[in-house]
């Protein structure tokens, strides 16, 4: 009977990618240096430097709490596409060593080596040949752990990286060794009741873990600890998930000659997000925004997104997205083609929308409906994994686009100018003021809102700041006489 | 012209973010002549308020804001004295049966309480807003025709806002519509919620706080806008040009509104009086009869003139019927053998004494009537009466059957943020995490919004960063809410009694969290403002630890001593107090105590009574300690500053101790009333401004000089009784405390077991924790039994020379799983774990927890039983009669607790060390660093040095002192007393922690060895 070849894992690690990166980008050296990279999204901590964690500071921290921790930390935003296209190229080479790569997170990858170290006079040469690659390329270091699994990899990358070295490997059938000493905190979202029993029982370390049977294990910890107790024993089944994006959807129309008329330009629109409705709803899938780059005869390309509030393939909501992207078009020069793209999720984040769980409607049921939301949320962690469960990007509401106003005596609008078009205003139906965010540092924002309806009809939400300065509010819903002041 | 009508106070509770006196002084500042506030659900603020708004001589208009069962708000103003009292009933039925802070009130009580009220509709809350928001007018317009029907066309106004906030226009006009067609008045209001717009971040910040959410998270829970303010008339008639009516109407209504405040002293209740008698006479009687049952007495003549003294005022302050009523709280409480005595200022009072109110003669002990009662002070009458703790409850059940829900309520107290918790509270909302808060308040040296605001130490460790925006608001707005309410708490013992008119007619009350409670919605301060009288019913530990200890004695005995029969007397108790043996002892146990036993040495019961009244802050601060105690060694001579002060400081060797020598210096040198030196004191005592202790000092000056005394004799006396303040015991209620010291110091000399049993039982209690009881026990060879499942009791005992800890100090163990233990052991002994799990029906973690503290010993190693518990819950859930067949495996090898490790779990799972004292767990340590033991101190002399290891049990820092800090040290074998002077305490304040290795200096006084800290070093 020929022996069974054991399989191996390698983890490759890119600490602080985003930070590493910045510091690069930046040509500037971070390792002396509080740097904070922020998410664009939520302005809360992407990746910190060493420095600034050696401060506190903590990924997913708000930028307040930054500041509080280490007043003199750099905060750059980060620049997601920039990341992730290094990101990519980088997976790029490691998908020339193996056709899956399951990604763990930014920078950090696993893939499996089993057949390819054949290639190579040892596994190490391997690692260290991916190591001198990567860093020719983006002039990363990363750390690499090899092992017989996914776990024992990734620890060994860390460890790797906590010895300042590049790489560290462990020899088949000795994981559980290897992964003896190290504290039960190691295992990923250990639940605190077991670390409280475990403690009881003074048993401290992944070593002392892995000696109970299993069956002691599950009697006592219940199944759940199940593939806790395998990790610490080195074992570790779980299979290379390779990441794959979810499709775009693209499609590109060039018009027999060029058009001026914007109509027929919408109906074209329209009938492409009819078309991906058709498609998305087959797959079973919803996009969050569109984008579409309209050319027009003076050679000019012009970039335009929208996003939509709920997800959605219903063809109505993208027949209004494609609407707004006309709107916001500002081109004189006739149109001679354009692409637009989807961006199609997955179905289950349609599940996880987060603004009607919120609704300031339900304001007496908000601190239940919160507290239930943790909960859950800490379940789905606890059962599969800190990494299973991540935040929605809640989609920011469009800005305010400066327009200009005409005033009257008493200091309200009589005609509004955007794009170039002006609209005489008929009546203000509503008015308010709003103040927030003054607990921002010089961020306070105090307006005077108008609801107004234009000489056609139309609906539109103005208002003028602090400064004087008058803006399109976008945030009104299309079609409902509803609006939410925030 | 125009007042405001709609006004939400801090007393909104979170939902206001100014004072009734700051809304008062704005009004005054716009020049109205009237205003009202209209809190959540609550009277509150009304006293306050009113009085503020009557000295600024303004009208105070009293209404509140009441939440309907059905949804929405209603603003009710009370337009008379039978509006308010229904106002007053209608907040009581809002809150009743609902959670702590919330209220509804049911539609039907509304209409039986309508009468005298004025309502507005409320705004963006109200329920006619609400229909006009959701365009339903149909709806506005049936809920407005209800409205009017019930209170009358003339009695129900439609409230108008203009916060600019959306949609308000819309309400408006409905609003408007409503009016025309059903001729209902409009009125212009403002919901205001904080005085000047300046304010409105610290509402959004209190909004927050309340909903315990971040600011960042919080959205629409915030106001829209600053606009929620108090607008001038000149504002609001610009604001509301079109509609000038409803600006009229808000002075219309104010004009009508007559009613205010109920002035004290409540009606109280007329006790059950013999055939014959009136208050005034019974009460008479049942004092001579107090005077016969005492005596007898060699001056009887002057104890009866200061009876009928009393009796004089007593009647004349029509507080009668109040004596009669605490002498049957008392009667009630000996009674049932409840274990009580009056205490405070009520212990000048012979009538109190002769109603067995307090145990002091004040003839006797030189005490002062008026220092209670006086004719000039219209202060109410306030007795305090402490009970032992375990059966307060019974006293307090028995006042609320007595009188019932309507007459009777504890008075409430407002717990206010202080400066430590607001900045806890302002950090959260700010997104600050808990262990920055940790930090930051860990450095703050005070308690106070202006320390927080210039603190060195905060200055110090943080650095620029306290100059940071950030920063700067989250100091800010923690100080701004230093002195504001938070949250309704319940005041320790006070309960307020009125029947005519019932008490929820002149104070709301509403439930306590604890169940068959009601609080009043005053609290103290109000109370005795507005001149209603309560009764203390208080709590003691110590007379519960006494009365257990009696129980024990005439168990063993079958004979209970009678404690008041003592005659305070025995030298016995002195000599014990003056070896320091006084761990456990009332009041004279603290450090500070005992360090000063070995140069007072007390001999005598007014001795005790001056020991406790000299460790207090009045006496350290005003420097008085040391000269006393040098005089009473005879090491100075007594002087007076004025031979005028000698008939009052003679017993004291010519220095200030108690209150009581305040009012009789201020007498005796200065020709104060008895009732003015009571304000004196009082004003010296609450840090009142400069401005009133200046007219005091003006007085007093004046006086003194008009008895020939020289000027700069009296301003030093004046100092004095300044630098002496309020942070002192009256001479009445040290000598209360001094007879409880003396009966548990005469227990600890008699029946030290059954003593410390007591205390065992009660904890906590006193100055220390559990262990170093039990270690005092050992010492006096007192053997204590650990915990056991077969034979524990359910709390701690003495049986057969042996003290047996009870199954209440396992961590967590329920009440309830205590009581089956208990019942299920008499039925048979547990026989395995599944056994005690299926019978005792313990939880996971009670029954863990008895494992680990050692309470099943009995049946295994203690891990090996956690590791069994598991099984043996799936065994104890199956049904009885189907067996179980273990499936034969191999044992779980776990490492079995070494001695060490079981007393350290025995110890973080009951609060004590049975088996050796837990200094042991640090043994080691003390060895290797050289520490010696307390039992060697006695062995070195005076000024040598020496490293001592051990637990730090107290550590105490009476304010005054000057930051010099007491510690108790404790090992096996005693327990010393550690100074550690303001150098040392700086350098080592982070060492001192429970283990420590202390090098010091050796000191004695007397035979009593104590030590002075060097250096400290934690372990």
């Amino acid at each position: 009977m020929p022996a069974v070849r054991s399989r191996r894992f390698l983890n490759l690690l890119v600490e602080h990618f985003p930070t590493r990166l910045e510091s690069i980008l930046h040509a500037r050296d971070i390792s002396n240096e509080p740097v904070v990279v922020l998410r664009s999204w939520d302005e809360c901590v992407l990746d910190a430097s060493p420095l600034a964690m050696a401060q506190g500071v903590k990924r997913g921290d708000s930028r307040r709490r930054v500041q509080q921790l280490c007043p003199k930390a750099v905060l750059l935003p980060a620049r997601d596409a920039v990341y992730q296209s290094h990101h990519d190229s980088l997976q790029a080479i490691l998908s020339q060593f193996a056709k899956a790569v399951e990604v763990t997170a930014l920078g950090d990858w696993i893939i499996e080596v089993s057949d390819l170290a054949r290639a190579y006079p040892s596994e190490k040469d391997l690692a260290l040949f991916l190591v001198a690659k990567i860093d020719q390329t983006i002039l990363l270091t990363p750390t690499i752990g090899v092992a017989a699994n996914k776990f024992t990899a990734a620890k060994a990358a860390r460890q790797a990286l906590e010895q300042n070295r590049r790489v560290m490997m462990v020899p088949p059938d000795k994981e559980r060794h290897f992964l003896a000493p190290l504290p039960l905190t190691a295992l990923p979202n250990p639940p605190a009741e077991l670390l409280r029993r475990l403690a009881m029982f003074d048993i401290t370390t992944l070593g002392e873990f892995a000696e109970f049977r299993h069956v002691d294990v599950i009697e006592q910890f219940g199944s759940d600890v199940v593939v806790l107790h395998d990790l610490a024993r080195g074992i570790d089944l779980r299979p290379l998930v390779p990441f794959t994006l979810p499709p775009s959807l693209v499609k590109t129309v060039d018009f027999d000659h060029p058009i001026k008329d914007s109509s027929i330009l919408l109906n074209n629109l329209e009938l492409v997000a009819a078309e991906f409705s058709v498609e998305l709803t087959a797959r079973d899938h919803y996009t969050a925004a569109l984008s579409a780059l309209i050319r027009t005869a003076d050679g000019v390309e012009h970039r335009l997104g929208t996003s939509l509030k709920s997800p959605s393939a219903d063809v109505k909501d993208l027949k209004l997205a494609v609407g707004r992207l006309v709107i916001d078009l500002k081109v004189k020069a006739a149109v001679v083609g354009f692409t637009l793209t989807a961006f199609p999720l997955r179905d289950w984040t349609q599940v996880a929308e987060q603004p009607s769980l919120f609704d300031a409607r339900f304001l007496d049921k908000f601190l239940e409906r919160r507290e239930q939301a943790k909960k859950a949320a800490h379940k789905v962690q606890l059962k599969f994994g800190e990494t299973m469960l991540r935040l929605a990007a809640t989609l920011d509401p469009p800005l305010p686009i400066p327009i200009e106003v005409e005033i009257s005596e008493a200091g309200v609008p009589i005609r509004l100018t955007w794009n170039d078009l002006s609209r005489k205003v008929n009546c203000i139906e509503k008015k308010w003021r709003d103040r927030h965010s003054w607990w921002r540092p010089g961020q306070l924002i105090r307006r005077r809102y108008y609801q107004v309806e234009a000489r056609e009809g139309e609906v539109y939400v103005v208002f003028q700041d602090q400064e004087g300065h008058w803006y399109l509010d976008r945030r009104r819903v299309f079609g409902e006489h509803v609006y939410r002041p925030s | 012209m125009y007042i405001a009508l709609h006004n939400h106070t801090y007393y909104s509770l979170l939902e206001g973010a100014s004072s009734p006196e700051a809304y008062v002084e704005q009004a005054v500042r716009f020049g109205m002549p009237a205003l009202a506030i209209t809190d959540r659900d609550a009277f509150y603020g009304v006293v306050p308020f009113s009085q503020a708004a009557t000295k600024a001589g303004i009208k105070p208009i009293l209404g509140a804001e009441i939440t309907l069962a059905k949804g929405g708000n209603l603003v009710l103003l009370a337009e008379t004295q039978l509006g308010y009292r229904n106002l007053s009933r209608i907040i009581t039925m809002a809150r009743a049966g609902q959670e702590k802070g919330t209220a509804a009130l049911p539609w039907q009580q509304l209409t039986d309480y309508s009468a005298g009220i004025i309502a507005l509709s409320s705004g963006r809350q109200g329920e006619i807003a609400r229909a006009l928001f959701h365009r339903d007018i149909d709806k506005a317009t049936q809920i407005a025709e209800r409205y009017a029907a019930l209170f009358g066309r003339n009695n129900f106004f439609l409230e108008l806002h203009r916060h600019h906030d959306y949609d308000n226009e819309h309400v408006t006009e409905g609003l408007k519509y409503l009016s025309e067609k059903l001729n209902l008045r409009l009125v212009a209001s403002g919901d205001v919620h904080y005085v000047s717009q300046e304010q409105a971040n610290l509402q959004d910040i209190l909004t927050c706080i309340r909903y315990r959410t971040p600011i960042e998270k919080a959205g629409a829970l915030l106001l829209p806008n600053d606009e929620f303010y108090l607008r001038s008339p000149a504002e609001m008639r610009d604001l509301f040009e079109d509609m000038p009516d409803a600006i009229q109407a808000s002075l219309d209504i104010a004009e009508r509104c007559q009613a205010h405040v109920p002035q004290g002293p409540q009606t109280f209740p007329k006790p059950p009086l013999p055939p014959g008698y009136h208050p005034e006479s019974y009460l008479r009687t049942l004092c001579y009869i107090g005077l016969k049952r005492k005596g007898p007495f060699p001056n009887l003549r002057r104890y009866e003139e200061l009876l009928e003294h009393e009796i004089k005022i007593i009647v004349e302050r029509n507080v009668t019927n109040y004596f009669l009523l605490v002498w049957d709280v008392v009667q009630f409480a000996h009674e049932k053998k409840i274990l009580c005595q009056g205490r405070g200022s009520a212990a000048n009072s012979l009538v109190a004494y002769l109603l067995d109110i307090t145990p002091i003669d004040p003839l006797a002990c030189g005490l002062v009537f008026e220092r209670f009662l006086s004719p000039e002070r219209q202060n109410p009458a306030d007795i305090d009466i402490d009970f032992a703790s375990n059966r307060r409850e019974e006293v307090i059940q028995y006042m609320y059957q007595r009188f019932g829900p309507d007459q009777i309520a504890m008075a409430c107290t407002f717990n206010t943020f202080g400066a430590r918790q607001a900045l806890r509270d302002v950090g959260k909302v700010f997104g600050f995490s808990k262990s920055q808060l940790d930090l930051i308040i860990d450095q703050l040296d005070t308690h106070s919004a202006e320390g927080l605001r210039h603190s060195p130490k905060l200055r110090e460790k943080f650095g620029d960063l306290l100059d940071s925006e950030t920063w700067q608001q989250l100091i800010e707005y923690s100080a701004a809410l230093d002195t504001y309410p938070k949250f309704l708490g319940i005041h320790v013992g006070g309960m307020v009694i009125a029947t005519r008119p019932p008490l929820v007619e002149s104070i709301p009350t509403e439930p306590a969290s604890m169940p068959d409670r009601s609080v009043t919605q005053w609290a103290k301060e109000q109370l005795e403002a507005a001149g209603y009288a309560k009764i203390d019913i208080l709590s003691l530990r110590t007379l519960a630890a006494i009365e257990d200890a009696l129980d024990l004695i005439e168990k063993k005995l079958g004979k209970r001593p009678n404690l008041r029969r003592l005659k305070y007397n025995d030298r016995r108790v002195y000599n014990m107090i003056c070896r320091g043996e006084t761990i456990g002892v009332f009041n004279i146990e603290s450090r500070a105590q005992a360090n000063l036993i070995p140069d007072y040495l007390p001999r005598n019961i007014a001795d005790i009574t001056r020991q406790i009244a000299l460790i207090r802050p009045g006496p350290i601060q005003a420097n008085m300690v040391h000269p006393y105690l040098a005089r009473r060694k005879g090491l100075a001579k007594v002087k007076y500053l004025h031979p005028l002060l000698e008939p009052a400081l003679k017993e004291t060797l010519g220095v200030i101790l108690f209150q009581e020598q305040v009012l009789m210096v201020a007498r005796d040198l200065a020709g104060f009333m008895p009732g003015e030196g009571e304000l004196l004191r009082r004003a010296l005592g609450s840090k009142r401004p400069d401005a009133e202790i200046e007219a005091f000092r003006e007085k007093f000056l004046a006086g003194a000089q008009a008895k020939n005394v020289p000027l700069p004799i009296a301003q030093k006396v004046f100092e004095q009784l300044k630098a002496f303040g309020g942070y002192s015991f009256s001479k009445a209620h040290a000598a209360a405390f001094a007879v409880i010291a003396y009966w548990s110091a005469w227990l600890r000399c008699y029946y030290p077991a059954e003593f410390f049993t007591g205390i065992l039982r009660n904890q906590p209690m006193g100055f220390y924790p559990a262990h170093t009881i039990v270690s005092e026990a050992k010492r006096f060879n007192i053997q204590v039994q650990n915990l056991d499942i077969r034979t524990s009791p359910r709390q701690t005992t003495f049986v057969d020379n042996v003290i047996i800890l009870g199954l209440d100090y396992v961590k967590d163990l329920s009440t309830e799983a205590i009581e089956r233990l208990e019942i299920e052991r008499i039925r048979q002994p547990f026989t395995s774990l599944e056994d005690l799990i299926r019978r005792a029906k313990l939880s996971r973690r009670e029954l863990e927890n008895t494992i680990m503290a050692g309470g099943l010993d009995y049946m295994g190693e203690r891990r090996d039983l956690l590791w069994e518990s598991i099984e043996a819950f799936y065994l104890a859930r199956r049904p009885h009669h189907l067996p179980f067949k273990k499936a034969p495996g191999q044992k779980v090898k776990l490492k079995p607790m070494t001695a060490m490790e079981k007393l350290r779990t025995s110890f973080a799972y009951t609060g004590v060390a049975v088996e050796q004292h837990i200094t042991a767990l640090r043994q080691d340590v003390f060895s290797a660093n050289g520490a010696r033991s307390t039992k060697d101190l006695s062995k070195l002399s005076t000024g040598s040095m020496v490293k001592v290891g051990g637990l730090i049990t107290i550590k105490q820092m009476p304010r005054g002192v000057k930051g010099v800090c007491f510690l108790a040290l404790e090992d096996a074998h005693s327990l010393v007393n550690v100074t550690v002077l303001v150098d040392i305490y700086d350098k080592y304040e982070e060492e001192i922690r429970a283990f420590a290795i202390i090098n010091a200096e050796v000191r004695r006084k007397g035979t009593t060895v104590y030590l002075k800290a060097k250096e400290i070093k934690a372990v």
